[in-house]
This record gives C-alpha cells, sequence and structure tokens, in this order.
C-alpha cells in the first residue's frame, strides 16, 4: 500500500516519461493527491486545471496508476480544492475554491471557503523602520493594535503601492492575535469581498459570510480602491461596516489614496471610511531608504550592507521600498554566486540595467502623456496657449517634472511645450511654491513622480 | 523498471532543466532560481533563454509552470488556487499586463505565496518599467524581486555550447566545425541545437563523424 504522496510520486515519474515537459509542468504537476485503498483522487487548482485534465490526460493518468500501483487498482476521481480544504465544483464560471478569511485559532464557526489569505507573521511593528513618512501611520497602527475598536476606528492608511501600507496592516493583525490569541482577526483583499458576495449569492450563502463578518474582532482589507465601481458590494460592506463600528470591532483598510480621490465609490462609504483616523504613508526619504535597506540585508540575508553602498542604492532607488528590496536581493544574489565583496562598483555594475531602466524611462514626452493622463486632459493641451487654471496648472507640473527628473535645457523645456525658458523658469517656482501651500497639488506632484518611477 | 520501459525516442528528449541550460554569463540568475528563496524575475527578448531556465525552475522546485502566451485565453481564474501551491512559475507576463484583472490576479498570488513562504519566478521579455502594466501595484510586486536581465551568449559562448551539448550526445564537435556553424547558420540557440540535433540523426544514420563537409552536406543539402 502506497502513501497517497508516493503513489502520486511515482505517476508522475512515468507520466514524464509519457507527455511533454510543459504538459507536466502547467497541467500535471499542480494537481494534489490524496489516496485511499479505493481511489486515487487528484485535487485541481481550479477549473481550468480540472477540465484541461479530464480532457486530455485522464487516460494517461489511469494508465500510469495501473504502472505504478501494486496490486490494488484504485479508482482516478478529480474534483476542484486543495490540500487543506475540497471545495464542491461549481458551475464552469464559478470560482470554486473561493477565498476565506483568515481565522486563527481557528474558529469553529468559519464559513466554509477555500484558501484564505494569511497574515504574513514576518510583517511586525519590529521590523516596520520608521521615518518622518510614515511615523504618523506607524503610531496609529501601534495604537489600534493595543486598543482595538478604541478612538481610531476606522484606521485608513493611505498611499502609494509599495510603501508599507500592506506592512502596518499586518502588523496590526498579527499584534492583536499576539495580545489575545481568542481575537478572531479577518484579512483579506478587498476584491475578494467582492467576489465572496458574488458567489455568496449564488449558491446562496451570503446571510452566513455576512454573519461571519459581523461576529469577527477586527477585519482588515486592503486596497479598498478595488471597489470603485461595484455598486452592489459597496452597499453590503457598507452595511457590515457600520454593524462592525456600532459594536465597536476594529477595522483597519488601505487604499492607494485619500479615498475622496478615488472614483466610482459611494460617497456616502467615502466618508464613513474616513470617520476614524486616516494616516498617509509617504515616500521615505533618504536616511529612512537607508536604513531600511540596512535592516532588510541583515534580516533576509544575514548581510551587513556597507553604508556607501546603501548610500548608493537609497540614493537611486527611490521610488518604493519593494524596488529596494529587489535591488538588495539582486545585490546579495550576485555577491554570494560571483564570491565578491559588496562594494559601490560591484553595485553599479550589477544593477547598471535596472537604475539605467529609471533613468531612460523619464523623457519630456513621457512626463507630458503621464501629466495629461493623470489630469485628463490631452497632450496637446499641455502645449496650447490657453491660459485657463485647468490647463495652466497641469502645464505647469509638467515643466517642473521635466527640470527636476530629466537632463534637458530649460529653453529646451520650453520650447516642446511651445514656450520660452522664462516660462519654465516661473513654472518651477511656482511650483515649487504650491508645493508647499497646497496639499493637493504636493500629493499630485508626488504621485507623479512616483509613476514616473522617483 | 518503470526506466526500462521507455521509448528511446524519449529517453533522448532533452529536457529543460539547469543542467540542460549553458549558463554563460547568466550564472547568477541560474544560482537564484535554483534557490528560489526570494523571487526572481528573469527578463530578456525571445531566444534569451528565460522560458528554459523558467521550466527549469520549475521542475527544481516541482512548481507549476504557466506560459501566459498560450494560457492566457483562459482568463485570470487561470491562476486560482495557486496560492497553495509549492512554488509558481509564470512566463511571458508582457501578454497580460495590459489588463487590469490579470494584473489584480497575479499581484495576489505573489501577496499569498509570499506570505506562505513559497517561492515564485516571474519572466517578461522587457524590464517591468517598460512592461506598459495596467496597474502600479503589480510593478511593485515585480520590483521586489530579484531581476536578472538575460543576456545574449556571446559567440565564443555558443560555440562551448554546442561543443558540450554534442559531448553530451556523444558526439565529437571540432573547434572549426562550431566555428562554421556559428558564421553560417541563425546563431539564436533554438535554431543552433536544431541543427545539432539534425547532425546528430544524420551522423548517427550514416555512421560518420562530424567532418566540416559532413557537415556541410547535412546542413545545406
Amino acid at each position: 500500500m502506497h502513501s497517497s504522496e508516493e503513489l502520486w510520486t511515482q505517476c508522475v515519474r512515468w507520466l514524464e516519461a509519457e507527455l511533454p515537459d510543459k504538459d507536466i509542468a502547467t497541467w500535471i504537476r499542480p494537481l494534489h493527491p490524496i489516496a485511499s485503498r479505493e481511489r486515487l483522487l487528484l485535487l485541481a487548482p481550479n477549473r481550468i486545471v480540472l477540465d484541461r485534465v479530464r480532457q486530455d490526460f485522464l487516460g494517461t493518468i489511469r494508465r500510469a496508476v495501473r504502472a505504478s500501483s501494486g496490486e490494488t487498482l484504485p479508482e482516478v476521481e478529480l474534483a476542484v480544492g486543495s490540500a487543506e480544504v475540497r471545495a464542491p465544483a461549481g458551475p464552469p464560471s464559478t470560482p470554486a475554491a473561493g477565498p476565506e478569511p483568515v481565522l486563527a485559532p481557528a474558529a469553529p464557526d468559519e464559513p466554509p471557503m477555500g484558501n484564505a489569505p494569511k497574515l504574513d507573521s514576518r510583517f511586525t511593528f519590529a521590523n516596520f523602520i520608521e521615518g518622518k513618512s510614515n511615523s504618523q501611520a506607524r503610531a496609529a497602527a501601534q495604537y489600534v493594535a493595543e486598543s482595538p475598536g478604541g478612538a481610531y476606528n476606522p484606521l485608513l492608511i493611505y498611499g502609494p503601492t509599495g510603501l508599507g501600507k500592506t506592512h502596518l496592516m499586518h502588523s496590526i493583525g498579527n499584534e492583536i492575535q499576539r495580545r489575545n490569541p481568542q481575537a478572531r482577526v479577518a484579512y483579506l483583499f478587498a476584491e475578494q469581498w467582492m467576489s465572496q458576495y458574488v458567489t455568496g449569492v449564488r449558491h446562496g450563502r451570503w446571510d452566513d459570510i455576512k454573519s461571519y463578518y459581523r461576529s469577527v474582532d477586527a477585519l482588515l482589507i486592503d486596497d479598498i480602491q478595488f471597489f470603485a465601481y461595484k455598486e452592489k458590494t459597496q452597499e453590503e460592506f457598507f452595511h457590515a461596516f457600520n454593524s462592525l463600528i456600532d459594536s465597536r470591532k476594529q477595522i483597519v483598510l488601505t487604499c492607494d489614496r485619500y479615498p475622496k480621490d478615488v472614483d466610482g465609490i459611494d460617497d456616502r462609504l467615502k466618508s464613513r471610511f474616513t470617520w476614524g483616523l486616516s494616516v498617509a504613508v509617504e515616500t521615505p526619504d533618504l536616511e529612512t531608504r537607508i536604513a531600511i535597506l540596512q535592516s532588510k540585508a541583515e534580516q533576509s540575508h544575514d548581510l551587513k550592507l556597507p553604508d556607501d553602498v546603501a548610500i548608493f542604492v537609497a540614493q537611486r532607488v527611490r521610488s518604493s521600498v519593494r524596488d529596494l528590496e529587489g535591488a538588495l536581493h539582486r545585490l546579495a544574489a550576485s555577491a554570494r554566486f560571483r564570491g565578491e565583496p559588496l562594494t559601490t562598483d560591484f553595485a553599479r555594475t550589477t544593477l547598471k540595467d535596472m537604475l539605467a531602466a529609471y533613468e531612460r524611462q523619464v523623457t519630456i514626452e513621457n512626463i507630458k502623456r503621464k501629466v495629461a493622463d493623470y489630469y485628463n486632459i490631452r497632450v496637446s493641451d499641455l502645449s496650447s496657449p490657453r491660459r485657463t487654471r485647468t490647463l495652466a496648472r497641469p502645464r505647469q507640473i509638467a515643466m517642473a517634472l521635466a527640470k527636476e527628473l530629466t537632463q534637458h535645457s530649460l529653453p529646451e523645456i520650453g520650447e516642446s511645450f511651445g514656450k520660452d525658458h522664462t516660462t519654465v523658469l516661473h513654472a518651477c517656482r511656482k511650483v515649487a511654491e504650491l508645493r508647499e501651500q497646497d496639499l493637493k497639488i504636493r500629493e499630485d506632484y508626488e504621485n507623479l513622480q512616483r509613476q514616473l518611477g522617483f | 523498471m518503470i526506466g526500462a520501459q521507455l521509448p528511446l525516442a524519449v529517453q533522448l528528449r532533452e529536457s529543460a532543466s539547469f543542467e540542460s541550460y549553458y549558463p554563460g554569463p547568466n550564472g547568477d540568475a541560474v544560482q537564484a532560481l535554483q534557490s528560489l528563496a526570494v523571487p526572481v524575475l528573469l527578463y530578456g527578448p525571445r531566444g534569451s533563454g528565460r522560458t528554459h531556465l523558467l521550466q527549469a525552475a520549475a521542475r527544481h522546485h516541482r512548481a507549476a509552470y504557466l506560459p501566459l502566451a498560450e494560457l492566457s485565453a483562459h482568463g485570470p481564474s487561470l491562476l486560482e488556487g495557486l496560492e497553495g501551491a509549492p512554488a509558481v512559475c509564470i512566463d511571458d507576463l508582457e501578454q497580460v499586463a495590459a489588463q487590469r484583472e490579470w494584473c489584480i490576479a497575479l499581484l495576489r498570488l505573489a501577496d499569498q505565496l509570499r506570505a506562505r513562504g513559497a517561492g515564485y519566478a516571474f519572466a517578461a521579455d522587457a524590464p517591468p518599467e517598460r512592461l506598459d502594466l495596467a496597474l502600479p501595484d503589480l510593478r511593485t510586486r515585480l520590483g521586489a524581486c530579484s531581476r536578472f536581465g538575460l543576456k545574449p551568449l556571446s559567440d565564443e559562448e555558443r560555440r562551448e555550447l554546442l561543443r558540450e551539448r554534442a559531448r553530451a550526445r556523444g558526439l565529437d564537435l571540432p573547434d572549426d566545425v562550431g566555428r562554421w556553424i556559428i558564421n553560417h547558420r541563425a546563431r539564436d540557440i533554438p535554431s543552433l541545437l536544431e541543427a545539432l540535433e539534425r547532425l546528430d540523426r544524420a551522423a548517427l544514420a550514416a555512421k560518420r563523424r562530424l567532418t566540416l563537409p559532413f557537415v556541410q552536406s547535412v546542413l545545406e543539402g
């Protein structure tokens, strides 16, 4: 009698000789075996894999089983599911293994759904690097983790992707559970709420799911901008939201911008999102970027990153913490492989493509396109002689960006906007001034910088 | 036992493994994929070997391998359930980069694999900055990968690759022959390997060694 793993490993070996590599890698390897004496149940991750295997490979798999099993010949069956939970296969368009909230400790009354996103235990307050750009958000997150359902409810953390919102959110969840192992924390992505709603309604289970969410101690929802234009989902969320707040359960939300600026979200919901405390996470300054690099080098690679290398990388990689992480991974990998010491020269050579890619990308045309997109105007408007505020402001911002992010001379920049260099100079001064005084302009400017890779 | 039942043709089939990849200047990418301790992103034009490497990684880690150039028509539901896999390798990202729903599915898959500590590798025909992604969120996920722009082999490395592959088939490929192939035939790796395959069969059939005249007659005849 084989264990299911053993039997399946043998079958796969047999199949490897019979089928092209690619079919093995794409269709056979994702199958997960569960064997008993009478049958070998193969769980496919989704309906697409299941259908393809049934159609093209089931016969060959049966032959593999015949060749690999001993005297007992198990029946081969296929289903959609994962190693932990086997969800019944729904109609073709149904995501059969729907997402499930994370529960820790496992609550007896959790709704029977498929794979859940997990709280990442590596994200903690202890390894969150604090700087000017995120200290307020960090302090608020810590407060919420210590007093869930208290003064800051909901806590909304907003800012562009890759700056640590998710790290803070996971830290809150992990800390709540550390302090109270009985606490039920549900973590999910905004779009999962949506798909749970759709499948829940279709299978008549929405009431169960709803009451489950109303029973948790803390609900963490990542990226609520993905709620945009999903009216029904928003309405259901609105009710769940109100009921959690009423019963003093903690809600934590993240969004890639201030919710008022997200199109396609109901105004009532937008105002609810900002009822509690809203805190921004901004691009980390140089000092913080250096500290992030050094901390991650130690944590992930057990590596002491020399100061000058950290400075070299941090000065050039500015757009997101994830990019810093990627640069570090690459440096560590190549230094290990080549057995070379980590110097700035080594970093310059190793990261050449990456750094050049940043620089190559920024052209005046590219800046104009991004700015026009951002403000919903035409690229040609940026070079038109019209001076209405709705055009003049974006034009000035585009000019200031061109001066900051490219090497072009002021006359060159002026020319590409159909203006002379004094206009560019004026624009740069004006934008610098506005960035000091006007929060919205500052945010716009920084968003655009980031979109351009800075 | 099982091995003995293999038909001969199948035994000769070259499979995409790390052993059958000639690393040349891309040795650090190979090592990163072998370990997969941190996520990896490969990019490079067609024929740069990204597919070979990614398939090798999939084999090594018993990972699912998804070439989106062939599979994107299935839609992003193709990725459902894969967050539970031991590792995942996704090829041809450029095929779906401009589609929002695909971007969401890919970034969530990356997030969940990461949270579980499972490895993943992506490959695309261009670096993330030039992929025209529908969502910046996916760009930062790709940014978090250890990225390797695969470099093409030099002619010297291509000759070495041919020599090595010939040796693996029990053939001796003299230097002048290697040089002639590189100078006269298509130089991309798949074409070179295909030429070698033809030479191998012809040499076996004619019971000849790979001399220059013989090779010329096979490849140009």
